[in-house]
């Protein structure tokens, strides 16, 4: 009978470990479920479906998906911006962490020194546009680059000629883009970083420099392998915000603007506009394809070498 | 304890915040479906105070509303008063209570130049009118030989008139016991120094202390009897001279003053407190106002009678506009009252103040607070024939509730979002029973199947004879399916020599137009490209002529030629917008912006005007008698349809729909002249057509030039129901393709570019939106 008692312990204390943290995470998750999960299976199941869901119509979807010419070229921007921003901030923020990380240090071995002073200050500057909404912001880009605007003013003195040039309808346009993201969003990545240096142990940068370990040393045996989370984190990031560039296209230069910055939000906008919902929910499922399963890819790789959870 | 009492703890507090995140997402039945619109629903769910309400559990019996549930009862009945016949050429000029507690109604007979021929008096006695043979008024307006304007009583039972004399000069008279009158306020009235006209109040109003409220255009002012000015108050101006909104009830004076309702109090001048009124004025400017004799105030228009107690903060819908003839746009309320018994009064006149009708409004506790059916529309816009439709259809079906909903208010603009919001309730099989199609991606909704086919509809009511099929034909598909039908249709017609009139048939002769003057009248490009987008459509659209290069710089082309001859502009500033005689910034969406007296000024060989009523015809057809060597012909067979109706095919109240259709295009409500297109139903164009219009009088001039013309002959009423019979294609233009176009044309319009390379910048965001 003892025994068995303590089969009945031994048993329910095996299961309850598991449950607890599940209690804590089920609000969120039904939200997951409910309002992501479930609206994606029926988004899934409407890419197989004639626009109104009223028959199914196979794979026809995804091949007229594929086909229009439309979708690939906003694919292509898409893709062709994602690689082109993602390196840019990521390399620059982490730039701009490591010298404010520095600066910052040297500044507090100063017996003299109080605050951050100037490092404060620009780190400040750099979190300020994640503060300002894109209407403002986008209406001061458009006061500098419309054809009346600043940089025509400005190129008009140096150059001595008129210039009308319309930067946001240009073959500028997708470098303006660029530069619109990066500055936007360039703070909120250095924040990130910024965590992920203060929580390196410092012990390992003084055993290191003990040890002879010079500067290119230390940041590569000490601070890139301990950043490791934190590159994954700010990379998804980074992605899930470079769709909302939308937003900054979208007030910049329009429904249609320049083909350089025909991203595939504006695509799907059109498409709900014409009611099109049979294209953009297969256009979706690709998306979430071909974002999900690199995504996957790089998780399972993590799990293999036994990277750190985040 | 904890091991007893933990684990129920937590999963008590986990279904708790399940139910707390749950709870949201309950439907409410009073607000599904109405996010993203405006709706004219009203609320009679809270009817009359003084009436009461009461709740009965009974199944509504309809898929309008949930069966079984508790149904809301008691509503205000409508019932229609019949007045004398002769009123019928009458026009009400006071409807009111009199000193006897009767009501009256004073109106006048007009003669062929629109003068007062004859005053009337009538009191409501034991349910009917009589006419007052001996009412004093008549010998008094005839021996002051006035056009009487109104009539109210002082608190002695006095009768007070005011009219204007032959020199529309104004007099306030009143009548005293033995039939002499009295002249009041001379003075006030006298035109001022260097003035030809003096005040012509639209009111004037006795208070209780004999003392005397004239309404101006922008103030109210308050005299004593022997004419001493008291106050001076103001008032906001509606643009109408007939403006008189406002009520005076004891010490209090209740007026509106920066769209809002304001008190004054009379005895010191000061604004005592004000009320916002938007949401129950509805769209039309023209309300009623008048007191509870508590304090409160009634306001009665298009929205409905509603009531707001004495400091009270929120409105109290009594009647439900659209419920109502209130709501009906042919209608002009001319007078509310409230009866003795908790009845109401309401007066109307039609078309130019003709055609007088009263209706009683009346506490049922018996009829459903909201009918059982609802039948919803739905429109990004306005659409007067539309609300037209749904008031007589709600006349004729009293257990429907017809809720119109409209995504912008009058004067707001469309956006995309609000067409996505109204996608999102399709694809969600809802939304609205009918579509008003204008704005809306019509050919996308046919293409998706969002759209019930109306072909056997549209059949029944050409078979019936009584429509103009050339409109309805229109919109037939290939395949002899039909999803949508014009309820109102308008057209452009052009005036010019024969020459000019032929240089409309096509890009290419326009192009190679040569003649003693520019062809058309300058505005800004925008016009001038939308311009010739409609009334070249079928070339420039049918045939895909804008979609390639060639046909694109053609196109731009053209529209720079025929710029460049008439002085046209992408921007005009304000001296040249005179000088050019209005050729402004302004932009409608067919680009034809009338021209007719441009033309008339030898400024251009052609003028334009878009026509949507035989009232529009007065100035065109006065330039053609002054200019006989002229024709007027509409451009080719393009006529502009409005009002677009489709039937929802996830509609869960198809017939309904469908009479409502019918109901659209009856002659009941297609002969109303709303001034927003023709009919498209032949006898009630007929019926417009023969109706004439004593009095009426455009004008139009700037500088030296002026025109002035009356109501168009008959002959002339006549061609142009004929040319309307003889137009067979819509002028059907892509709103996204000429917005690209405005977009990208302006930098060759403006001379900063050639046309191959705005063509170039044009096609680029062209095919990617034909590739979408």
């Amino acid at each position: 009978m003892k025994k068995r008692a303590e089969q009945v312990v031994a048993v329910s204390g095996r299961s309850r470990k598991p449950m607890v943290p599940w209690f804590f995470l089920a609000p969120s998750l039904i939200g997951v479920v409910v309002f992501y999960g479930l609206p994606f299976l029926d988004v899934v199941k409407r890419s197989f479906q004639d626009a109104m869901g009223t028959r199914y119509v196979g794979l026809d979807n995804y091949k007229a998906v594929l086909d229009n010419t439309a979708f690939r070229l906003a694919a292509a921007n898409t893709l062709r911006f994602l690689l082109m921003c993602l390196p840019l901030l990521m390399l620059l923020s982490f730039g701009t962490a490591l010298l404010l990380t520095a600066g910052a240090a040297r500044r507090a071995r100063r017996a003299d020194s109080k605050g951050q002073g100037p490092y404060g200050i620009l780190r400040t500057t750099l979190v300020l546009p994640m503060a300002i909404p894109a209407v403002s912001m986008v209406l001061v880009w458009k006061i500098f680059l419309c054809p009346e605007g600043v940089l025509n003013q400005w190129l008009s003195g140096v150059t001595g000629q008129e210039w009308q040039v319309d930067w946001a309808f240009s073959r500028w346009a997708f470098p303006i883009l660029v530069i619109t993201y990066l500055w936007k969003h360039m703070g909120y990545d250095m924040v990130l970083w910024l965590a992920g240096l203060q929580a390196v142990p410092g012990e390992l940068y003084e055993a290191a420099r003990i040890d002879g370990a010079g500067i290119w040393a230390r940041l590569w045996y000490i601070t890139l392998p301990e950043l490791r989370g934190t590159f994954v984190l700010a990379g998804v990031l980074s992605v899930v915000n470079s769709f909302r560039v939308y937003r900054e296209a979208y007030l910049l230069a329009g429904s249609y603007p320049d083909s350089s910055i025909y991203l595939l939000p504006h695509l799907f906008a059109h498409w709900f506009l014409s009611l099109d919902i049979q294209k953009m929910t297969a256009a979706a499922v690709l998306l979430t394809g071909a974002l999900g399963v690199p995504a996957w890819g790089v998780w399972l790789l993590k799990r293999r070498k036994g990277g750190r959870q985040l | 304890m904890r091991r007893l009492f933990g684990k129920p703890m937590a999963w008590l507090l986990m279904a708790a915040l399940l139910v707390g995140m749950t709870g949201g997402c309950q439907k409410n039945a009073g607000t599904e479906g109405d996010g993203g619109f405006r709706t004219e629903s009203g609320s009679s769910r809270e009817p009359g105070s003084q009436s009461g309400q009461e709740q009965k559990t009974e199944s509504a019996g309809d898929q309008g509303q949930a069966s079984g549930g508790p149904v809301a009862m008691g509503r205000y009945k409508e019932t229609e008063i019949a007045l004398p016949e002769e009123m019928g050429t009458q026009s009400l000029i006071r409807f009111l209570r009199g000193a006897s507690g009767n009501l009256e109604m004073y109106t006048v007979q007009r003669d062929s130049s629109g003068s007062v021929a004859e005053a009337f008096a009538y009191v409501y006695k034991d349910g009917s009118w009589e006419k007052q043979a001996e009412w004093a008024g008549t010998q008094v307006l005839k021996e002051w030989n006035l056009d009487l304007a109104y009539v109210d009583y002082g608190q002695d039972g006095s009768c007070y008139l005011g009219g204007t004399d032959s020199k529309y000069r104004y007099h306030l008279l009143r009548i005293d016991g033995d039939g002499s009158a009295a002249e009041l306020l001379e003075e006030v009235f006298e035109p001022g120094d260097g003035r030809e006209y003096g005040l012509v109040p639209p009111r004037f109003e006795i208070l209780d202390d004999g003392n005397i409220l004239v309404y101006g255009y922008d103030q109210v002012e308050l005299y004593t009897p022997s004419g001493t000015r008291r106050l001076s108050l103001a008032k906001d101006f509606n643009g109408s001279t007939s403006d008189a909104r406002g009520f005076a009830e004891g010490k209090e004076l209740v007026v509106v003053l920066e769209d809002e309702i304001v008190r004054y109090d009379l005895e010191t001048g000061q604004m005592t407190g004000s009320i916002a009124y938007d949401e129950v004025k509805g769209d039309r400017e023209n309300v009623e106002l008048f007191g509870d004799g508590a304090g409160g105030v009634y306001l009665a228009g298009e929205a409905g009678l509603a009531h707001i107690g004495q400091g009270g903060s929120l409105w109290e819908i009594l009647i439900d506009g659209s419920l109502t003839h209130l709501g009906m746009r042919s209608l002009y309320l001319q007078g509310f009252l409230a009866g003795e018994q908790g009845e109401y009064y309401g007066v109307f006149s039609g078309n130019m103040g003709k055609g007088i009708q009263m209706f009683c409004y009346e506490y049922d506790p018996d009829l459903a607070a909201v009918p059982p059916s609802v039948l919803t529309i739905y429109s990004l816009e306005d659409q007067s024939t539309v609300r037209q439709a749904a008031s007589q259809f709600q006349s004729d079906h009293p257990e429907v509730k017809v809720e119109f909903r409209t995504a912008v208010e009058k004067g707001g603009t469309v956006t995309e979002e609000m067409i996505q919001s109204l996608n999102t309730e399709l694809l969600g099989g809802r939304g609205a029973d009918i579509l008003i199609l204008d704005g809306l991606p019509a050919a996308s909704y046919v293409e998706k199947g969002v759209l019930m086919d109306l072909g056997s509809l549209v059949d029944e009511l050409e078979g019936s004879g009584t429509m103009l099929d050339n409109f309805l034909e229109g919109f037939r598909q290939e395949d002899g399916t039909i999803y949508q039908v014009p309820a109102r249709v308008g057209f452009p017609l052009l005036l010019g020599e024969e020459k000019a009139v032929q240089a409309y048939a096509s890009l290419e002769t326009m192009a190679a137009y040569q003649g003693e003057r520019p062809l058309m009248a300058g505005h800004n490009y925008e016009n001038l490209l939308r311009r010739l987008a409609y009334l070249l459509s079928p070339e420039l659209f049918g045939n895909r002529t804008i979609f390639e290069k060639d046909g694109l710089v053609r196109y731009l082309e053209t529209v720079k030629a025929l710029g460049d001859a008439n002085g046209s502009k992408i921007v005009f500033t304000s001296e040249e917008e005179m000088e050019r005689m209005w050729a402004g910034n302004y932009v409608r969406k067919s680009g034809v912006v009338g021209s007719a007296i441009h033309y008339d000024n030898k400024m251009c060989d052609s003028g334009l005007e878009e026509i949507d009523g035989f009232g529009d015809l007065a100035i065109p057809a006065q330039v053609r008698v002054q200019n006989p060597q002229s024709q007027m012909v509409p451009v080719g067979k393009i006529y502009l349809p409005t009002a677009m109706a489709g039937i929802n095919r996830s509609t869960a109240n198809e017939e309904l729909a469908k009479d409502f259709i019918r109901c659209l295009l009856s002659v009941e409500v297609q002969k109303e002249d709303l001034y927003d297109g023709f009919p498209v139903n032949r006898e009630a164009l007929q019926q417009m057509a023969d109706q004439e219009h004593d009095g009426y009088m455009v004008g139009s001039g700037v500088g030296d030039y002026s025109i002035s013309a009356e109501w168009p002959a008959k002959e002339v009423r006549m061609e142009a129901a004929a040319m309307l019979e003889k137009l067979t294609v819509p002028a059907l233009v892509d709103e996204t393709i000429m917005k690209m176009i405005v977009e990208g044309s302006g930098d060759y319009l403006d001379g900063k570019q050639t046309s191959a390379q705005a063509a170039d910048g044009i096609l680029r965001k062209l095919s990617i939106y034909l590739a979408e």
